[in-house]
């Protein structure tokens, strides 16, 4: 690894570590989400770096831009998200430290599994092979998770629009 | 002479990197200077009016003398605004405009970054240019700008799905999602635009490129006589001019992504192959002018409404078209 790749990969972590760090850390919830964006764009870097352009792509695109959006445009909805007097944050920081430690274990647990395959530094991968391998896997040995999720999201959407949903107004609609 | 030069930058291949940079860099902030003074011209034609006339022959240096203008203003910020914010987002709508810059290629080999994804890379730094209009319209603290920033997000979040559903009926029709690979298959097999699908890909294209780029029918999140001046109301001088400056490179930017994606690119007789690339987006951004100038400002429920039960469904059967009538 010469010293340029090592300046970029440290800079890098701290982006995305740093950034992460402000998600959390902020108090204001629409900082917040902003600080998603070099948070997004962090992991894409790491892609990159890995020549897995394709993945970069879909994280550009997915993360860094759709759900950063739907996000922010979320907490713009939200009421009172402006008020300074409303405080934004709330009490659940223990949980939300036990889920994510769950998270990290189960994730430390899969890199433990598989450590024998890593090697220190990744060397040139063929990035369109690893995109064929993980379309084709995606289709035919994980198609019941990947399916799974996409029910799990469409769910949680026709949820979002059933809490969202005021009768009130529709009805007022309804007969305008 | 040329050889020792190439020879020099294929030694400094970071140094080459940072030309290429710059170069794309000035592009964006020069190319909209000869857009606006298009746009200025055409407005004025349509209008029964000569448009500029005074700097420069035919008023060409206009638009330069107002960029210097803008660049030499007074930068203010208003005091309840959230500063950092308020600060970068220009910055990053114009980045966002360089960053696709990057991956379109303007003639054979002409091209900054050859990226086998290049088509969902723009997709994806396009939506950056959503994020700076929030940012902006949210950190202005004034109620105009936070409406058109809403508005804004509203209005592109719908646009881009039916957009992004029309670019990938091209890439099931080339089976590719590199811009070069898709000019270079037109090249090849005749342009895609005379193929029908594709052609219903194209109009759906067309109608989302108006709203993304927020010109008149759609131009909901500036909307002068409503909002002021929209998302960015509050800004002035240099780092209006970097949202003015993104803007109309975008509006650049879209049409030669719709030059490649639909029209071949590079592709023509007898001209260079650049030469080609410029005339078809000109004319493009003339047919984008002429719908500006023509029908008037929509209201947001009519324009979210077409998106949502009009486009997407249409883009939708047609991109299943596109799949089963594909070559492969």
């Amino acid at each position: 690894m010469s010293a340029l790749q090592l300046a970029i990969l440290v800079l890098l972590t701290a982006m995305t570590v740093i950034s992460a760090l402000m998600v959390v850390s902020v108090r204001n919830l629409i900082h917040a989400g902003f600080w998603l964006l070099p948070f997004f764009l962090g992991i894409g870097g790491f892609y990159l770096i890995l020549s897995l352009e394709f993945l970069f792509a879909l994280q550009l695109l997915l993360y860094a831009g759709a759900v950063m959006v739907v996000v922010l445009f979320a907490l713009m909805l939200t009421r009172d998200v402006m008020n300074p007097r409303v405080r934004q944050t709330n009490r659940l920081a223990i949980a939300a430290i036990a889920a994510s430690a769950s998270m990290m274990g189960f994730l430390l647990i899969v890199i433990y599994r598989q450590m024998g395959a890593l090697t220190v530094v990744p060397g040139q991968v063929d990035a369109e092979a690893i995109t064929r391998e993980l379309g084709r896997m995606l289709l035919t040995d994980y198609v019941l998770p990947f399916e799974l999720t996409s029910a799990l999201l469409l769910s949680a959407m026709l949820g979002a629009i059933f809490l969202a949903r005021n009768p009130k107004v529709e009805l007022e609609e309804m007969e305008g | 002479m040329i050889e020792v030069v190439v020879q020099f930058f294929r030694d400094y291949p970071l140094l080459w990197t940072f030309v290429k940079a710059v170069v794309l860099a000035s592009f964006t902030l020069l190319i909209p200077l000869a857009v606006i003074w298009v746009e200025r011209k055409v407005a004025g034609f349509i209008q029964s009016r000569l448009g500029p006339l005074h700097v420069g022959p035919q008023g060409t240096f206009q638009t330069v003398a107002d960029a210097l203008k803008l660049l030499l203003k007074e930068d203010i910020v208003p005091s309840g605004a959230d500063k950092r914010f308020f600060y970068i987002a220009p910055y990053i709508a114009f980045i966002s405009t360089v960053l696709s810059f990057m991956v379109l290629p303007f003639a054979p080999g002409w091209v900054a970054l050859e990226m086998n994804v290049a088509v969902l890379f723009v997709i994806g730094v396009s939506l950056f240019n959503v994020v700076s209009i929030l940012m902006a319209g949210w950190s202005s603290n004034n109620k105009y700008s936070l409406l058109g920033g809403l508005r804004a997000v509203a209005q592109l979040l719908s646009y881009e799905i039916p957009m992004v559903l029309s670019v990938l009926a091209v890439v099931f029709y080339t089976g590719s999602l590199s811009l070069t690979g898709i000019v270079e298959y037109q090249v090849k097999h005749g342009w895609l635009i005379w193929q029908p699908p594709i052609m219903i890909a194209a109009l759906i294209y067309f109608i989302c490129a108006l709203a993304e780029i927020n010109r008149t029918p759609f131009d909901l999140p500036e909307a002068e006589s409503e909002l002021v001046s929209g998302f960015n109301t509050e800004y002035s001088g240099m780092r209006f001019a970097f949202f003015f400056a993104s803007e109309f490179a975008n509006n650049f930017f879209i049409t030669a992504f719709a030059a490649a994606l639909f029209f071949g690119g590079w592709d023509g007789p007898i001209l260079p192959p650049i030469v080609w690339t410029f005339l078809k987006v000109f004319v493009m951004i003339f047919v984008f002018m002429w719908v500006r100038w023509t029908p008037p400002r929509l209201r947001i429920d009519q324009i979210l409404r077409f998106a949502w039960q009009f486009l997407v469904p249409v883009s939708l059967v047609n991109l299943l078209f596109a799949i089963v009538l594909g070559v492969r």
